[in-house]
């Protein structure tokens, strides 16, 4: 009789083994900005993750309020005359910016789960 | 023990294969922002590891900074104190850019002007919303516009009793020169991103840049989603640096030859080899209107676009689905 080939204790070794791999593929496809919204100020540039709520930045004319929501975020008020980044609404996708140019803050989405995939998310807008 | 031998060779080898798989996956863009040229300047390099991407972008910067320094009209800068002294002596680049700022002049018999500048003061958009200024004040601006006023030659710059504004185009020098500092470090795959004015070359790795244009009335939609050809994507629209004043929409491109801002288009998006001549032409293009602005375009070699008029119909040249072919249309 010739023994089996294939036992439970090799499926139990596959398996652990696969895992294993699956873990490391994970752990390296992962790689990249966190998801979330990037702030640029005059104080640098750091990522708020979806959903922190009201953040407030420091520029030169004043405080601009960003509001970030779970999936995007806006510029509530900020104190230049134009208000155009006031008027941009809630940026969702890679890509779109919302700037305060006099105030020198921008508010931009990154990140692996804000659209990438979709054609929505684009690499620059032109305007 | 013998079968996690058995199977630990061909599982490892399969693991070897995925890392090596996972590793030829290129690299994520790099970005980086500044404020830079009165607006927000970002950099994004793909396909070079990290640090060398950060080191060519913080070199397109420096290129970019340098134009600033020279051409912003603002004071301390060669440009504010060649206005002051109505000409003098003018620098390398600063000569190469009005020489340019004027041969567009010419060739759109003045619906480009470098000469704008006592007009942009006057009605000081940025500043707004304020009541726009009395006829007579547009009038007295007016007679300090004139292209044809200003002479260049080799001992420098004679301004004819105007004053030079080099906004129109100097921002498309600039990227240019960001494109060639980013190449000379070894950049394939970068977007030099000027307040929506583009240069995109080469790719972003795993697909093409995507590049979408904004649609003048909806701030959240686009026009088109476009893969450009390497060159320079410009648009000017109405709807940037502006504001609404008893239901009028007071915006920053003035039309040189009435002094008022410019009312046949709602954006105009040109692409072109460089973003110099790309800059110039969408102003231009903008300034004449659909019709006339399609013609204008449709002259330049190596030159398309798309202009929304101010109705919101659409043209486009021939030739701008090539270049910058839709990945959507909307």
């Amino acid at each position: 009789m010739r023994p089996r080939a294939f036992r439970w204790w090799d499926a139990l070794v596959v398996a652990g083994l696969v895992l294993a791999n699956l873990a490391a593929l994970g752990a390296v496809a992962g790689r990249g900005p966190a998801a979330g919204v990037e702030i640029v100020s005059p104080a640098g540039t750091r990522v708020v993750p979806f959903g922190a709520g009201r953040v407030e930045v420091e520029g030169p004319l004043g405080v601009t309020v960003v509001d970030v929501g779970p999936d995007g975020a806006r510029v509530v008020s900020s104190p230049c005359p134009l208000q155009i980044c006031v008027r941009t609404g809630t940026v969702r996708r890679p890509g779109r910016v919302a700037a305060c140019v006099p105030n020198r803050v921008a508010v931009r989405v990154v990140g692996r789960k804000a659209g990438g995939s979709g054609v929505d998310a684009v690499d620059a807008v032109g305007r | 023990m013998s079968r996690i031998v058995r199977w630990t060779l061909p599982l490892l080898a399969l693991g070897l294969v995925v890392a090596y798989a996972a590793a030829r996956r290129p690299a994520k863009p790099v970005t980086e922002t500044r404020f830079l040229m009165g607006t927000l300047v970002t950099v994004t390099v793909s396909g070079m590891p990290e640090a060398d991407a950060r080191a060519a972008a913080s070199a397109a910067f420096d290129a970019m900074e340098a134009v600033d320094r020279e051409m912003a009209r603002r004071p301390g800068t060669p440009l504010w104190e060649l206005n002051r002294s109505g000409g003098g002596p003018v620098g390398t680049a600063t000569r190469e850019v009005l020489g340019a700022a004027l041969a567009w002049a010419r060739r759109t018999r003045g619906a480009f002007d470098p000469t704008v500048g006592r007009l942009l003061d006057l009605w000081d958009i940025p500043s707004g919303p304020h009541p726009p200024p009395p006829p007579d004040e547009v009038d007295a601006a007016l007679a300090h516009v004139g292209w044809g006023r200003v002479r260049l030659g080799p001992a420098g710059a004679d301004l004819g009793g105007t004053e030079v504004d080099l906004g129109g185009i100097a921002k498309g020098y600039a990227i240019d020169r960001a494109a060639e500092a980013l190449r000379a470090r070894g950049a394939r795959g970068f977007i030099v991103n000027a307040g929506g004015d583009l240069y995109v070359a080469g790719s972003r790795g795993d697909r093409p840049w995507r590049i979408g244009i904004q649609h003048p009335r909806g701030p959240q939609e686009f026009l088109r989603v476009v893969s450009p050809m390497e060159g320079a994507l410009v648009t000017s629209g109405d709807y940037e640096r502006s504001y609404e004043w008893q239901g009028e929409r007071i915006h920053h491109i003035l039309d040189p030859r009435t002094g008022y801002p410019a009312r046949g288009c709602r954006s105009v998006t040109v692409w072109a080899p460089t973003a110099v001549d790309a800059d110039a032409l969408a102003t231009a293009a903008f300034v004449l209107g659909p019709e006339d602005g399609l013609a204008l375009l449709e002259r330049q070699p190596g030159v398309e676009g798309l202009l929304v008029g101010s109705d919101g119909a659409v043209v486009e040249t021939p030739g701008f689905s090539r270049v910058a072919p839709g990945v959507r249309r909307r």
